[in-house]
């Protein structure tokens, strides 16, 4: 694989997206809704967007992308 | 002169992930996993947006949620086994031979015990949050 300076954000959606799934979990037990609801499962999307657009890149973009020239 | 990385190796070519199959059935399923996650990820952020506008998809949310649950599962324990290798300079988790290792703990004097247990209770809380999930989450 590459590497590429965006991976930092790859990586931070591989730990945080579990993070906030298991706040989530832990609220459950507490009965929490509402606006804190709406913001983890929010912030939850937003993190698997940015795992899942940025690993599309890597995967299937970035490897098979062609170097430049060197002169 | 136009030099091209080749992405492949005596294990065959990178692209190809069943070729890790053979020698590391974790470092397979992660990929496995991370294939499938690529995809079911931006699914999942998609459907919480209609869930988050349209009512009565709380059952449906649950259930996908359980499966990416699942399948994120090699994903998180991987990730922490990686920065475990990168906090220990790779004596944790890492294959490095028996005499670089031992000159690595005399530079550093770092002992990776106690690091090698982050990831395996990393993944306990992990799997006890999913239990919790399923028996008392009601989206």
């Amino acid at each position: 694989m590459k590497t590429s300076p965006v991976m930092i954000f790859e990586y931070a959606g591989m730990l945080g997206v579990p993070a906030l799934l298991v706040v989530i979990a832990i609220l459950s037990l507490a009965g929490v809704t509402g606006a804190l609801w709406t913001v983890l499962l929010s912030l939850v999307a937003a993190g698997c967007a940015v795992y899942g657009l940025i690993s599309v890149r890597q995967v299937y973009g970035h490897a098979r992308r062609k170097p430049k020239e060197e002169s | 002169m136009t030099s091209r990385k080749r992405l492949t190796d005596l294990r065959g070519p990178q692209a190809r992930i069943g070729r890790l199959l053979s020698f590391s059935f974790e470092a397979y399923l992660h990929m496995l996993t991370n294939r499938i996650m690529v995809f079911l990820s931006l699914a999942y952020a998609a459907f919480i947006v209609v869930y988050l506008l349209v009512p009565g998809l709380g059952p449906a949310l649950k259930g996908i949620t359980a499966v990416v649950w699942v399948l994120w599962t090699p994903q998180f324990f991987e990730a922490m086994k990686a920065l475990v290798l990168v906090r220990t300079r790779g004596l944790a988790f890492g294959h490095l031979n028996g005499e670089f290792a031992h000159l690595y703990r005399k530079r550093y004097g770092k002992h990776p015990g106690p690091w090698r247990a982050v990831p395996f209770i990393g993944l306990a809380v992990w799997v006890a949050a999913f239990v919790i999930m399923l028996a008392r989450w009601t989206p």
